[in-house]
């Protein structure tokens, strides 16, 4: 992360983390404990705005069987690999989040490149 | 906040200020209209602007920008913002912004941190189109 995103806050979840990987954030952030790990399986949103609904082709696209916020991050980036060469913040259901969220079933991601209102 | 597609259009704006009469404890009112500039970039000249917004999270933070501008300038009575979707010529006005007040002290210093805020907290986006028709997404300075 460069001097720059820390300043401004883009990119705080940006770029991928290998050294945590998927199976490692979930078992982190979004997979319950107890009872053996139960595996969520959520069905996710996710919208895509400004020149990320370029990168990506669509405005929205539904993921299944996701299990924590690592799971979905990934998932988006295996669908679209260019996504990682943009600065970005990440909202759940409308509120920007600043650490990997835990998502709940049915939750609305938005992946909002700088703002540019006005 | 509305959200309008197009440009801001002299009758919008002649309606709020015409509106301006049923606010009788109010002593001022300052209004800010941003417009499209016909900039030139790399020789090219801007004809329009396409702004794309997630109007939920717009709205919902919109009106946190409305609480946080009360709650700072306790003279401020009410604010009205208007912004524009879709395409928007050149010389057209895209965002409209006004704060009435007891007195203009607040009024406009009420209106100056509301136009920041709107830059800087709505999730809006703007792809200038250029007289040849190429584009290119546009980040606030």
């Amino acid at each position: 992360m460069t001097a720059e995103q820390v300043k401004t806050g883009w990119r705080l979840i940006n770029p991928p983390t290998p050294h945590l990987g998927g199976k490692g954030i979930g078992k982190m952030v979004g997979v319950k404990k107890g009872k053996g790990n139960k595996i969520l399986n959520m069905e996710i949103s996710v919208l895509f705005f400004g020149v990320l609904a370029e990168v990506a082709g669509t405005h929205l696209k539904h993921y299944r069987s996701i299990n924590s916020f690592g799971d979905l991050k990934h998932r988006v980036e295996d669908d679209f690999p260019d996504i990682v060469h943009y600065n970005f913040r990440i909202a759940v259901n409308n509120k920007i989040v600043n650490e990997e969220p835990l998502l709940s079933h049915g939750d609305e991601i938005a992946y909002l490149p700088p703002f540019a209102g006005g | 906040m509305h959200l309008i597609d197009g440009p801001v259009l002299p009758d919008a704006i002649s309606e709020i200020v015409a509106k301006c009469g049923e606010k009788p404890d109010c002593g001022a009112h300052s209004l800010f209209l941003g417009q499209v500039r016909r900039d030139q970039i790399d020789g090219k000249i801007v004809k329009a602007i396409e702004y794309s917004a997630y109007e939920e999270m717009v709205i919902m933070e919109a009106d946190k920008i409305n609480k946080s501008i009360l709650s700072e300038f306790n003279d401020v009575k009410t604010i009205e913002i208007i912004h524009s979707k879709g395409p928007v010529k050149a010389g057209e006005i895209s965002l409209l912004v006004m704060v009435s007040a007891g007195h203009r002290d607040h009024a406009s210093r009420a209106c100056a941190k509301t136009v920041e805020l709107i830059k800087e907290k709505l999730p809006i986006w703007k792809k200038e189109v250029f007289e040849d028709d190429s584009r290119q997404w546009k980040e606030n300075e």
